[in-house]
Parts: structure tokens; C-alpha cells; sequence
């Protein structure tokens, strides 16, 4: 029997993608097709291909979900839903819940506040992140740099954490994206 | 990891130099030396490791059409967390080409700059782990690695170390239709062939020596990458052994032979067991064209995979590719351009993005430029000879 692919990752780059494959497999999702843009960023790359791919989940019966992944970047979360919304919304396509099998994570400013502080759960420690600071190059002080063997761990560690109750610190758009997380799993577990 | 390579005289190759990291992805035309890079890193592994003589690894054919000079030097950067930084160099002086004699006329391994085996074809000088007093003599075979003859010692850690990591190196040009399911006698296959026709003796060591590496295997086939695949099973039969797959889709259960399985499924079997191997030993796992014989579903999810087992420091990558899928995967960040004169030395080339295509809005493909010979765009000049001919040999 052919191997079929219920689920659609879209993201900038590898680490972006290594996170959510980690919480994805974790809880026994892995048949994802990966689709990551070649230039390693881009917030106009990732709407094209997120709206492409709720169109392709509209038309297609094997497609169960599409996950996006894009950095926040201080252009604003709700700026960056509507976008999104309105992009959806010039093809007909609705809206995007996660609940629906269309999820959108926007970590602010970006993955590395995330990464950092998982990172820094998963070694005892609870570090408040400062979620305007880009930590991309410089890491928040006494912990050190991320590498690109963390970022897969980081996703798997987050799946064993309860959405409900994430301890003070944890930045805010992680304790709504784990929930997100948590409504796509079930959706694409149909 | 494996960080550079330098050949010269050999085959495509002249002052020739490859850069390494934890992935590369060997890209370009067909006839560039992408497949001879990796044929040429198992030759000086089994070199290295004993497996080989230098009058059957680097034969007079080996030398360059085009060149007069009859020394052959290859080296061999290698960095080990461990030690550091060690420099290998080989040097074969072929003095009867029409008979095929050649000799070793040089060979050297430093680390961190400091000598640790010191030979040429008159004297060997072995050296300690202190790498300082009096080194040991030994008498030079020209035709046989001396490193490869050294036997570990407590004081020699260094130069194992350095000759272990050949040793966990895998070359895989696969061709299914040579595989075989038989594992004659007491065959046991510790490091296999590039074409894993003894695939069924590899099996066989692993399950022996290294269980876990088999368990490993096993357990991914099991969870996807093989749909229906159980387990191996090893059955005698006489003298040999029969390597079967167990496949089970409910209510049944079914074995078959190994050479009944498809070419993909082969293909797809040897690499789980080869992925699980450079896993445990942290080695170098070198892969001629990867998603050949491979389907369209099972092609994304074998290279994240091995992306992601380079990134994550499981063990090192180094594969050729040309499937649109593999080259728009890889090709920005890890890709390296291979190209050639028809009748020239390769020269290699990073891809890089340049602005035209990072700021493409219609996200054109890499595969595309490539299946166009548009490199110019992917920071790769062209040999200036194609450019002022209009010649399409070098790049197509």
C-alpha cells in the first residue's frame, strides 16, 4: 500500500520545520510532506504556500491538515492572522482554526523565544523570555546558543507539556500555539 | 566528519579539492565526478582498513587521460571531537604504467599538525600519542597501507582513531538487482559492498555484533517506512543462510526472500539498516543518488531524515543527487556544484542563492534552473570555454 501523507508542514527553514515534526511525531503523526522555502525565510513564501495548501485540503480527500509555521518578526500577531485571513479569504477558502486542521503558529518575535525557553525548561530551569527581543543571534544572557540538534527535542519535549497548565514565564504565544497544537492533532486524527 | 578532500591525477580529478560539512549534497551534470568522489572515498577506506592493495584500488587507468605525470596524491582532512584535526596524504608513484606496477612513494598522517605516522618507500616511523621522543620503525610494503598494519595499543589511540573512522564509513551506490538474499557459509560481512550484493552477510554481522543496529532497522521499517514489513529472518539452508522479511497485513502473514522484494523496497531496507548503522557508530554514511529506485511518497521523508540525522550531529552525509525533489530540498545550504569539460578536471562550486532567486516572488524552483542549466543564478560560473562556444557539455 502506498504511503499516504495526511499532513502538510509549511514553514521557513529547517529548524522551523525539525520543531513541529518533533511534536508531530511525538504524538504519532508521520506522514507529512515538508515544504520549506529554499531561501530559509520569507513571510510572503510561507502565506502563498499555507493558502495553497488549505486550498489543496479543500480538494483533496487524503489531506487531513496544514500547519504553518512563521515568525511574528514584531510586524504585529494580528497583523500577520489578517494577512493570512484575507489571503484565505480572496480565494474563498474560509477561515484557518486549528481545530479544522488549519493551524498557523506565530511564536513572537520568532521560533528562537520559543526554542530558548524549552530549552531552558527542559534543564530545570524557568527563564522569562522576552517575547519583543530577537534572541536569532544573540542568545538571552547565561544560556547558551541554540544548535540545530535542539530544535526537534525541543518540539518533543513540548508535546509532553499540559496547555493548561504551563507555568508563569512561558511566553504567551507558546501557551496558545501548544493549544493550537493540541486542537490540530485531534483534528487530523479523524 | 570527513571535512576535505584533495585528489590529483586521479581519474576526473586534478588538483582537486571538495569541502565537507555535517550534509553535503553532490549536484551537477552526469559525468562530473560526483559518483567517482564517493568511489574514491571507499578506495581509500578500504585502503586505510587493510581491504585493499594499491596495485587493485589505483590502477594505471586511474591515472588522468590527459596528464603525463605518473604520482598520484589524494588527502584527506578528518576532525574528530576527540583529538582534533588530522591530515592524511597518500602518494602512489606508478613507475610501469603499461604493467600496472605503482608503488607507495608517501604516506603521512598528522594530527593537530604534529606527525603521528611518518612513511615513504625506503622507511616507516611510527609515532606515539604524545606524539614526541623516539618514533618506532617499521618496514614500508608498497603496496599495502601502513596504517592499516599498525596493531592498537594502549599508546596508539590517536592513529586508531583516526583509522576507526574509515572503518565507520558506508559508501552505498546500491543496485538491487546484485542483491542477494544467500549469506554463503560463515560469511559475515563487516563493512559491505557499495553495491550491497552481500547485503545478506552485512545482515548477518550486524545481527551478531551490533543486535541494536538490526533492532533499530527493524523497528523503522515496522513503524512506516516499509508498509507491512515485520521483521528479518534469518533460515538455514544447508551451508547458507536465507535472508526473508517478514511482511504481515491483517490476517495474514507472509515471508519472502529478500530478492523477491522489489528494487524500491530493497533499496529502502538497505538504507534503514545503513541509517541505523551510522547512527551507532556516529560514522559517515556516503550515498550514491539515495532516491533512486525509491517511489514518489518515500523520497521527501528518506532525505528529511537523513537532513535531519546530519544536522542533529547523529552522523555525517554525503550524498549525490538528482531528483528534483532531493535538489529543491537541499541544493540551498548544502549543494555542490560538480562540472566539467568533457575531456577536463571536475571543478566543484558551493551554490549559493544570489538576490535574483531569494527574492523571487514566484518561487522558482532549483530543480528547475538546474534541469535548465540556468546556474548563473545559483552563484556558479561556468567554465569560459562553454560560455564562448555556446557548448552545452559542461553544464546541461
Amino acid at each position: 500500500m502506498a504511503r499516504v501523507c495526511n499532513i502538510v508542514l509549511v514553514c521557513e527553514g529547517w529548524r522551523d520545520s525539525a520543531f513541529a515534526r518533533g511534536f508531530l511525531e511525538s504524538s504519532g503523526n508521520r506522514r507529512i510532506t515538508l515544504k520549506t522555502n529554499p531561501s530559509g525565510s520569507g513571510h510572503d513564501w510561507v502565506r502563498t504556500q499555507f493558502v495553497e495548501e488549505v486550498s489543496n485540503l479543500t480538494r483533496f480527500s487524503e489531506g487531513r491538515g496544514v500547519l504553518g509555521l512563521l515568525d511574528e518578526d514584531g510586524q504585529g500577531v494580528s497583523e500577520r492572522e489578517r494577512d493570512i485571513a484575507d489571503a484565505l479569504r480572496e480565494r474563498n477558502l474560509g477561515s484557518f482554526l486549528a481545530s479544522e486542521g488549519r493551524c498557523l503558529l506565530l511564536p513572537t518575535r520568532n521560533l528562537e523565544t520559543w526554542l530558548y525557553w524549552l530549552k531552558s525548561r527542559q534543564g530545570g530551569m524557568t527563564i522569562s523570555i522576552d517575547e519583543t527581543t530577537n534572541f536569532k543571534m544573540r542568545p538571552p544572557t547565561d544560556m547558551a546558543r541554540i544548535e540545530d540538534g535542539d530544535c526537534r527535542p525541543a518540539g518533543e519535549y513540548l508535546h509532553t507539556l499540559d496547555h493548561t497548565r504551563l507555568p508563569e514565564g512561558c511566553p504567551s504565544m507558546l501557551r496558545k500555539g501548544l493549544a493550537q497544537l493540541r486542537d490540530f492533532v485531534n483534528a487530523v486524527r479523524r | 566528519m570527513f571535512v576535505r578532500l584533495y585528489a590529483d591525477n586521479y581519474r576526473c580529478f586534478s588538483a582537486f579539492t571538495l569541502e565537507l560539512g555535517s550534509l553535503s549534497v553532490l549536484l551537477g551534470s552526469n559525468g562530473t565526478g560526483k559518483s567517482t568522489v564517493l568511489a574514491l572515498f571507499a578506495k581509500l577506506r578500504d585502503f586505510l582498513t587493510g581491504r585493499g592493495k594499491s596495485l587493485d584500488l589505483f590502477p594505471s587507468e586511474t591515472l588522468c587521460r590527459w596528464d603525463k605525470r605518473i604520482e598520484q596524491t589524494f588527502e584527506l582532512v578528518v576532525k574528530l571531537e576527540e583529538y582534533g584535526e588530522y591530515v592524511y596524504r597518500l602518494r602512489i608513484r606508478h613507475e610501469a604504467p603499461e604493467r600496472s606496477l605503482n608503488k607507495v612513494v608517501e604516506e603521512t598522517l598528522f594530527l593537530n599538525g604534529k606527525p603521528l605516522f611518518e612513511g615513504n618507500d625506503q622507511e616507516i616511523r611510527l609515532h606515539n600519542d604524545r606524539q614526541s621522543g623516539n618514533p618506532v620503525g617499521m618496514q614500508p610494503d608498497w603496496h599495502v597501507s601502513g596504517i592499516s598494519r599498525v596493531y592498537a595499543r594502549n599508546d596508539n589511540k590517536k592513529l586508531i582513531a583516526f583509522r576507526k573512522s574509515f572503518e565507520n564509513m558506508l559508501v552505498l551506490q546500491l543496485n538491487p538487482s546484485l542483491v542477494m538474499a544467500v549469506a554463503q557459509g560463515k560469511q559475515s560481512v563487516e563493512i559491505p559492498n557499495p553495491d550491497c550484493s552481500d547485503f545478506a552477510g552485512w545482515l548477518r554481522y550486524i545481527s551478531t555484533a551490533e543486535a541494536i543496529v538490526r533492532q533499530e532497522a527493524e523497528q523503522s521499517l515496522a513503524q512506516g517506512s516499509l508498509p507491512g514489513f515485520r521483521a528479518f529472518q534469518a533460515t538455514p539452508s544447508g551451508d547458507a543462510e536465507i535472508l526473508e522479511c517478514i511482511f504481515q497485513s491483517k490476517p495474514k502473514t507472509l515471508k519472502f526472500r529478500l530478492d523477491e522484494l522489489s528494487s524500491g523496497q530493497i533499496a529502502l531496507i538497505i538504507l534503514e539498516v545503513a541509517m541505523a548503522a551510522a547512527a551507532e557508530h556516529g560514522g559517515s554514511l556516503l550515498l550514491d543518488e539515495p532516491s533512486n529506485f525509491l517511489g514518489l511518497p518515500e523520497i521527501q521523508p528518506l532525505l528529511v531524515r537523513l537532513q535531519d540525522a546530519a544536522l542533529e550531529g547523529r552522523f555525517q552525509v554525503v550524498m549525490t543527487a538528482h531528483h528534483p525533489i532531493a535538489v529543491d530540498l537541499l541544493a540551498a545550504g548544502y549543494g555542490l556544484w560538480l562540472d566539467r569539460e568533457p575531456t577536463g578536471p571536475a571543478r566543484v562550486h558551493r551554490v549559493q542563492m544570489t538576490d535574483s532567486i531569494m527574492n523571487d516572488k514566484s518561487a522558482t524552483r532549483v530543480s528547475d534552473l538546474m534541469a535548465r542549466g540556468w546556474v548563473s543564478t545559483l552563484g556558479i560560473s561556468r567554465p569560459a570555454a562553454s560560455q564562448e562556444t555556446g557548448s552545452t557539455a559542461a553544464v546541461q
